[in-house]
């Protein structure tokens, strides 16, 4: 052995074999990275058309609500047109249950 | 540069092949990538977890080299190994307040009970006048020295100048013979 190669020798204690465990877990390691990284795409790749789905949908169901007439405004229409008689059938039937008068 | 070099590099950078690549970059430098962080954590396991944070690191930002030449590819595998080792040794300081270089009588002491049974008395007094420098000349003389790369490369490494490492490896080589020869005397 030269004395470059004396010098150049590490004097640290390292167990037979360390050297290839260390290289098989690394490579264990960014196998795991590998698969990680995957997994996330593939979670990415359903679950933001789902929550864009469920966002349009919820958006639609607003709007057909907002559209649609209510049960009342349905009333008031068909009160609007009505002679008196059929008025005060009406709300004799409504008026029969007191929180119904809200409606009036 | 061969063209196994010359696939390997081209192949880290597309996400199909990286895996496939880095397991050779993994053969290819784990010791000497090894032997880097040891010279600057000592402990065994703490350089072994260095290493692999160092290939798990490269691997997740291999999309941004843009490197095309084995000696790139080397020093941003040392830089990531580099500044991987000095966060680990930043985390044994007793407060964030304390400079890394007052962990050199720590350092000495794991290596005292890291030397090999057999190792070579004259080797063992230049790692330890090693371990004694400031971390910059530390670097620049481990990395010259032992890893026998050029001052551009470890300019790259380290982020400092070329004319700063060439001070720093001549004082840190003035300081190496200064210890070893208070060792030779104790």
């Amino acid at each position: 052995m030269s004395d470059m190669d004396r010098l150049n020798r590490m004097p640290y204690r390292l167990e037979s074999g360390a050297m290839e465990l260390m290289k098989i877990r690394s490579k264990a390691a960014i196998a795991r990275k590998q698969a990680q990284s995957v997994k996330r795409k593939m979670v990415l790749r359903w679950a933001l058309p789902l929550a864009a789905a469920l966002f349009a949908g919820v958006a639609l169901f607003g709007y057909v609500e907002s559209v649609e007439p209510t049960h009342y405004e349905l009333l008031m229409e068909q009160v609007a047109d009505a002679p008196a008689d059929v008025i005060f059938e009406m709300t004799a039937d409504i008026v029969e249950y007191a929180e119904d008068i809200n409606l009036l | 540069m061969n063209a196994d070099t010359t696939q390997m590099i081209v192949a880290l950078k597309s996400a199909d092949s990286a895996v496939r690549a880095f397991d050779l970059i993994i053969e290819r430098y784990s010791e000497r990538l090894y032997w880097h962080c040891r010279r600057i954590v000592v402990q065994h396991e703490e350089a072994e977890d260095v290493l692999q944070d160092t290939f798990v690191t490269a691997f997740s930002s291999a999309s941004s080299f843009r490197g095309e030449t084995e000696g790139s590819l080397l020093a941003w595998l040392y830089k990531i190994a580099t500044t991987l080792a000095i966060k680990s040794l930043r985390r044994r300081r007793r407060h964030i307040f304390t400079s890394i270089d007052s962990l050199s009588a720590t350092l000495v002491a794991d290596f005292e009970g890291e030397i090999l049974p057999d190792a070579d008395q004259i080797t063992v007094k230049l790692h330890k006048a090693i371990l004694e420098l400031p971390l910059k000349q530390k670097l620049v003389f481990n990395l010259r020295y032992f890893d026998q790369l050029s001052f551009e490369a470890i300019s790259q490494i380290t982020g400092q100048s070329v004319s700063t490492l060439k001070t720093n490896y001549h004082y840190a080589a003035k300081r190496i013979k200064q210890i070893v020869s208070q060792l030779d005397y104790e």
